[in-house]
């Protein structure tokens, strides 16, 4: 049989091809297909395969503090003084309208209210004020720079299909995560440096999973993955050179084991194997550049205080807050922060106050320290957990103490800098915070308006897999104006 | 032991440069043949042997040209030289098919001129190889003076005593201050690398032949650290004792004096900047070859362009003109494709330093929008550049010494947003910044200046974003 008949042969042409293609590897297949898609008077970007911004981006750079767990609006940003009256009364039907519950709470007898137990007191912004919580005194003395979102709803109910939907825009795991997109779409700012990192603060309360898929980069060439920093000792693993091992020495064996790589690369055209090399690379550059990011010896005293007294436990968020500002005044693209522990089913009031307590003054600091120092004009700040949280209580209610269940409906996040409109509430939700009664936006809305800041259009923000375009937004998503600046 | 069918392709093809004297060597004594017999008025060869012999002709043809493609298939040859000598091989190859075509259908005289051409053709086929293996100029070097082997960048040499009229009467441009990378770093990869790692090889995929191309290093990483020479791995090569496997220059070609190999860690180690003046009286010119000014860069056309041409001219902007400067980690976007407005940030690259900009900012000036100067060892002499800048609308010169110079942004047209935070300031920055007419928002934390001062300027330019770093809070009521 001559080789041109054999299907096999024919077969495995094809795959290659395609992985070609998706992979872009050397340039050619690759290159060639993503190069028709962002074609634009002839050129692309330098750096960014994605062919960088579609027009005048307002922000550059995103710092993404995800409260991992889902905090709760109703004690922090929703404020009901209705429900005062409805202190141990059974949420109406007319209210909960057949919602489905978690298994947590299904089967309870009842399905009592909760009022929050916390202060809400009047802060300044651009309208007539916000009603903010007095767990967070330092976030709302800045509420004038925030934007408030008190109308998000999210299709999922649980933590990691939440997560997954707020990280990749679908519930289902493997695409890739908000920050791998953006590294594909604008590129490194620093070569240093990764294009997407992602720092964890581990919670004070009732802890979930952290899935490292989160910051996964899917079906994205692997040097989009975000990478993470790690808390305590060494930011990043085995990045130091054991001793006499030089640094020729080691840009010697990175050559050899390059060009070794490359040619498994040639031979199986496999874009891992790319990965691999940028990732060797990177790790080679991020020996120089890492001790330096990490070195906090010329931040002045006052900055650290700003960021109050936990900024010098590594790993804390204050320290991750910092390092958040440090990081993107280097030129990194995305900073995921995590902030674990807001599932607070039981004893929530004791919880919440351990973990805002945690997260006040750093997120209010960063805040001001990037305004200061002329970053949050064109840096994009995001708050929020991945839904909120149940009016009912899960567990005994006391005048002292309860527990709020998953509540995908509604729950409010907030933004700040890179051309987002300051010192704003936007949407509304019913005396309850069960359902929106104005201006709802779903996950998908909000990549898109993020996505816009950033200067994309998010319907040609495109990567071909699979036989189709994929985009963050998949087939939905529009631009809510009303935020933007 | 079992040697796979690519093993023995490669070794094919690596008798090429033996099998193609074959079908040249057998050319010449058939021409030979035919002459002697037309002289000598006999049919030298008879047809059968005629025949035979343009067979075995082309045989070895063909024997030589398929070695030639299993080294071409293992090397993958691409530069131009190597198309030329394929192709002309190839024809020597068809025409010595003709000659046997001939030869069996007994046309002689068509015989005879295939032969002819084949000779020919075969001579230049050889001579196109042997330029690939020993260099272009390979054929003629022994013609040449001396002085075209000096280093890359002396002017022609073809016709010395006009050129000379020329550049001492009639142009002589007053001479710039020699930069201390053209006087005296040039010279030496010119003397002792550029033979390996310049405009005609590359090998390991470096090239010395202009400060650019130094700087950039290769593929996978600089081989120059400015500022630290210890780390950089053309200098620690260099340094190596001569019996070492890595020592550069290779131990048989010639070496550089001490004198020189010190030399050139010291530029490194002063940042190896390729606008740093001579360092003024240290040691003596550390090579007698006298070198023009611009003896590096001369070669090649990648030198930015005069600033005053591309100023004037504003074309669509030459993605060409950013390589040098993504190669050394400035970072270049284009924010706005549909007007061709850059962002240029110059904060990974913490060398730089005004020279460095000036340089490098100059052919990019009608198309910088944005430009990040924050945290670099600028002092503000390129503010003056920066200020004729006429997209300019954000600039950060955040953690700079360019308090000085604020001057020369005086009255510049679109700058909306200026970042000055922790830059020293005196009161006359209040005076510069209320003249900027499209100013929108200026950064001031840690500036010095006083509290008379910003509200100085804030009654100058009441509608004016001033960000002292106040940590000031939204005022809350019950």
């Amino acid at each position: 049989m001559s080789e041109a008949h054999d299907p096999s042969r024919l077969e495995l042409t094809r795959r290659r091809f395609f992985r070609a293609c998706a992979g872009g590897v050397s340039g050619a297949l690759g290159a060639a297909a993503l190069g028709n898609l962002f074609a634009r008077d002839g050129y692309g970007m330098p750096g960014a395969p994605g062919g960088g911004p579609h027009f005048r981006p307002k922000a550059k750079r995103v710092i993404y503090m995800h409260m991992e767990g889902a905090p709760s609006q109703l004690d922090l940003f929703d404020h009901k003084p209705e429900l005062a009256k409805y202190y141990d009364v059974d949420l109406p039907d007319s209210i909960r309208q057949g919602q489905r519950l978690t298994t947590m709470t299904s089967g309870q007898q009842r399905f009592p209210c909760a009022p929050s137990i916390f202060e809400f007191k009047r802060y300044a912004n651009q309208q007539d004020g916000v009603m903010l919580s007095e767990l967070i005194p330092h976030t709302a003395a800045i509420a004038d720079r925030l934007c408030f979102v008190h109308s998000m709803h999210t299709d999922a109910i649980n933590h990691e299909p939440a997560i997954t939907f707020f990280q990749t825009g679908t519930q289902q795991p493997g695409r890739p995560s908000f920050g791998s997109w953006i590294s594909y779409g604008l590129g490194s700012a620093n070569e240093n440096l990764p294009t997407f990192v992602v720092l964890i603060t581990q919670g004070l309360g009732n802890m979930q999973a952290l899935s490292a898929r989160f910051w996964g980069s899917g079906f994205l060439p692997g040097e989009h993955q975000g990478c993470r920093m790690r808390g305590s000792g060494d930011p990043v693993l085995y990045l130091g050179d054991p001793a006499g091992v030089s640094r020729p020495d080691r840009r010697r064996m990175l050559d050899l084991v390059g060009a070794l790589n490359r040619r498994e690369a040639e031979r199986s055209l496999d874009p891992e194997v790319e990965t691999r090399i940028a990732q060797y690379e990177m790790a080679y550059r991020m020996q120089a550049s890492v001790p330096e990011l990490t070195d906090l010896s010329d931040e002045d005293e006052a900055t650290l205080e700003l960021y109050g007294p936990d900024v010098r436990k590594a790993g804390s968020f204050a320290a991750n807050c910092l390092m958040a500002r440090r990081l993107v005044e280097r030129g990194v693209r995305f900073v995921q922060l995590y902030m674990r522990g807001w599932d607070a089913h039981n004893n929530l009031p004791r919880e919440i106050r351990a973990q805002c307590a945690a997260v006040d003054q750093p997120q209010a600091a960063l805040i001001l320290d990037l305004e200061r120092r002329g970053l949050l004009e064109d840096t994009l700040v995001l708050w929020g957990g991945e839904f909120g949280r149940t009016v009912y209580s899960q567990g005994q209610l006391s005048e002292a103490n309860y527990g709020r269940d998953h509540h995908p409906r509604c729950f409010t996040i907030w933004m700040a800098g890179g051309g987002v409109q300051p010192g704003i509430t936007f949407g509304r939700t019913d005396d309850f915070s069960y359902n929106i009664v104005e201006d709802p936006v779903d996950v998908h809305d909000l990549h898109a308006t993020l996505l816009h800041l950033l200067g994309f259009d998010h319907e040609r923000l495109v990567y071909r897999f699979q036989g189709r375009g994929m985009r963050l937004t998949d087939v939905f998503g529009r631009v809510r104006h009303e935020l933007l600046a | 032991m079992d040697y796979s069918e690519d093993v023995w392709l490669d070794f094919i093809g690596r008798l090429h440069p033996i099998l193609v004297h074959a079908p040249l060597g057998l050319l010449v004594a058939l021409v030979a043949f035919e002459l002697w017999g037309m002289l000598r008025k006999s049919a030298a060869p008879n047809q059968g042997q005629r025949r035979f012999l343009a067979f075995v002709l082309f045989a070895s043809a063909f024997a030589a040209a398929f070695a030639g493609w299993r080294l071409e298939e293992e090397n993958g040859y691409t530069w131009e030289g190597f198309w030329n000598h394929k192709y002309v091989a190839l024809t020597f190859l068809g025409l010595c098919g003709c000659a046997w075509i001939a030869a069996l259908a007994a046309w002689r005289s068509a015989y005879g001129w295939a032969l002819f051409l084949a000779l020919c053709v075969g001579g230049a086929a050889g001579h196109l190889g042997g330029a690939l293996t020993h260099g272009d100029d390979y054929l003629f070097e022994p013609f040449h003076p001396r002085e075209a082997s000096q280093p890359a960048g002396t002017p022609a040499t073809s016709d010395p005593a006009p050129a000379k009229d020329v550049t001492s009467e009639v142009v002589a441009p007053p001479a710039p201050p020699p930069t201390w990378y053209a006087a005296r770093i040039a010279p030496i990869f010119a003397a002792y690398c550029v033979g390996c790692h310049g405009p005609d090889k590359q090998k390991g995929d470096l090239a010395l032949h202009t400060g650019a191309l130094v700087l950039a290093g290769t593929e996978h990483g600089r081989v120059v650290e400015p500022g630290d020479a210890e780390n950089s791995l053309l200098f620690e090569l260099v340094s190596l004792p001569l019996d070492e496997d890595d020592h550069m220059p290779p131990p048989k070609k010639p070496q550089p004096s001490a004198a020189e190999v010190a030399e050139l860690g010291r530029w490194i180690a002063a940042g190896a900047s390729l606008d740093a003046p001579l360092p003024a009286g240290d040691v003596a010119p550390v090579r007698e070859v006298e070198a023009p000014p611009s003896a590096g860069d001369a070669p090649t056309n990648d030198a930015p362009p005069a600033p005053a041409e591309q100023a004037q001219a504003a074309p669509a902007l030459d993605p060409a003109l950013l390589a040098p400067l993504l190669a050394e980690q400035v970072h270049a976007e284009c924010l706005d494709p549909a007007a061709d407005l850059w962002w240029l940030d110059y904060r990974p690259r913490a060398a730089t330093d005004d020279a460095y900009v000036e340089r490098t900012l100059a052919p990019l000036a009608p198309h910088v929008v944005e430009l990040s100067l924050a945290r670099t060892q600028v002092a503000g002499a390129c503010l003056a550049l920066v200020a004729t800048l006429p997209h300019l609308e954000r600039l950060d010169l955040a953690q700079t010494r360019c308090g000085a110079a604020l001057d020369a942004l005086r009255d510049h047209p679109v700058l909306r947003s200026l970042n000055l935070a922790g830059v020293a300031l005196d009161a006359g920055a209040v005076d510069v910044l209320a003249s900027l007419p499209a100013l929108e928002r200026v950064y001031l934390w840690n500036t010095g200046l006083g509290e008379q001062d910003l509200a100085l300027l804030k009654e100058r330019r009441p509608a004016l974003r001033v960000d002292s770093g106040e940590v000031h809070t939204a005022a809350q009521d019950g």
